[in-house]
């Protein structure tokens, strides 16, 4: 009865047996194991479980690669299974304003970037645009002001765009392709926006763009 | 025409023809007489300068540091002023800001500016004469670069020229007769100096005693 509603929770829920076997994931958790070693989960497992047989819930910022939850609860009844739920930070899955859309090349905007802040400081960048992304409607300055935000007082940097096959992001009700601006620099703050989705990473930062390329999608309802 | 010479210069011009395709608000600062109007019309040629009345133009505003508030809704607008806006305003109603450096920091664009002008200046007086500017004021960049090239064209050539003007200046106002000849003695002497440096070579020219050459001097102090 309580399986279907723990299969499609948002937060991902693994079982394992005492061998670090799987006995059971919802349908969240297994894109999570599809990215992440199962080993590596049930390491941190056998870490944080409570020491008696209960659940332990604990509210605390965890990364595993670029997944980052918010928290977790542990728990086991006997020494035959363990399970666990991730609470995910919703932080990352904000709510994407579309405003202000206007159509841009992309490679230009930051070829602009590059340009300007080698003016105001020297950076030595690097830069890989990928050539099949086309014109796309953008909030032009709110994308700007995350790269100056990003790039500034910065030594080094590596940009890198591409098209994220097979990954889409539901906006409006509508199903729209997603590109990554990735942003390698000595990460110095967490940056958050709300008109496109960040990802912080160790690395640097993952701004995701949905790929609009229509007018009739430039409305915000 | 955007003249860039340097480096820097070039980068500007870069950066400016980047925004103009981009469309994009830009706030420009810098000392006086750095160019940042005409900067501003580059990159929107079609911008409407401090408008009184809302314009679907792009607007372009003067001194915006004195006043930092806009009062007409504008995708596009540019401003000027001589110090950088806090963070928090450029953030509000611009996407960046150019800081646009003195003359004196790019000081390879000089020669360019002074042709310009002055090929500029002579089709617009109708003066065909050339002039040698080795001694260029850059006290306000521009501006102060402009006037100093204007006046040197529009330098009379003739003495009698020179004294025409003096009527003018003598019909407006006038000091003594003692202080006027003073002043014009205290003139000569000094460019005389320059000239021919000793004073027994100043006598000669002049045809004036030396040790009346020699007490005149002292007592204007030249």
């Amino acid at each position: 009865m309580f399986e279907f509603w723990c299969e499609y929770d948002i937060n991902p829920l693994i079982i394992f047996n005492q061998k670090g076997n799987i006995v059971y994931c919802n349908q969240e958790a297994e894109i999570f194991l599809s990215y992440i070693n199962k080993k590596e989960v049930f390491d941190f497992l056998l870490k944080n479980a409570p020491k008696k047989p209960s659940i332990k819930t604990e509210f605390r910022k965890i990364n595993f690669k670029d997944f980052e939850f918010n928290g977790y609860s542990i728990g086991y009844k006997d020494d035959s299974q363990i399970g666990v739920r991730f609470f995910i930070n919703t932080d990352t899955h904000s709510i994407i304003y579309l405003e202000k859309l206007e159509k841009i090349d992309l490679s230009m905007i930051i070829n602009f970037t590059v340009e300007y802040m080698n003016l105001k400081q020297n950076t030595k960048f690097t830069v890989y645009f990928d050539p099949s992304i086309p014109e796309i409607y953008i909030n032009k300055k709110a994308f700007l002001d995350l790269l100056f935000e990003i790039i500034e007082n910065q030594e080094k940097v590596y940009i890198e765009t591409k098209i994220n096959i097979g990954e889409y992001i539901k906006l409006n009700q509508k199903k729209f392709p997603i590109i990554s601006v990735i942003i390698e620099t000595n990460k110095k703050k967490h940056i958050k926006s709300p008109y496109f989705e960040v990802i912080n990473n160790k690395k640097g930062y993952i701004i995701q763009i949905p790929l609009i390329k229509e007018t009739y999608e430039n409305h915000n309802t | 025409m955007f003249l860039a010479k340097s480096e820097y210069l070039q980068k500007i011009k870069k950066i400016a023809d980047m925004c103009k395709e981009l469309k994009i608000s830009v706030y420009i600062w810098g000392e006086k007489g750095v160019g940042k109007t005409f900067l501003a019309k580059y990159i929107s040629p079609n911008a409407v300068i401090n408008p009184q009345k809302p314009t679907i133009n792009p607007i372009i505003i003067e001194d915006f540091d004195k006043k930092p508030s806009i009062e007409f809704k504008n995708t596009i607008i540019i401003a000027t002023g001589t110090k950088p806006l806090n963070k928090d305003i450029l953030k509000r109603y611009f996407t960046m800001d150019i800081e646009l450096k003195p003359l004196k920091e790019h000081p390879e664009d000089i020669e360019e500016f002074i042709n310009y002008f002055l090929s500029k200046a002579q089709k617009e007086l109708k003066i065909n004469k050339n002039i040698k500017i080795s001694d260029p004021d850059i006290s306000e960049n521009l501006n102060s670069l402009k006037r100093q090239i204007y006046q040197q064209l529009l330098f009379p050539e003739k003495k009698e020229k020179i004294f025409e003007l003096l009527k003018e200046i003598y019909l407006n106002n006038h000091s003594t007769y003692e202080n006027e000849l003073k002043l014009f003695e205290k003139t000569l002497f000094e460019a005389m100096k320059i000239k021919y440096g000793s004073k027994l070579q100043i006598s000669e020219r002049l045809k004036i005693n030396r040790v009346t050459l020699t007490k005149k001097m002292k007592a204007l102090n030249v």
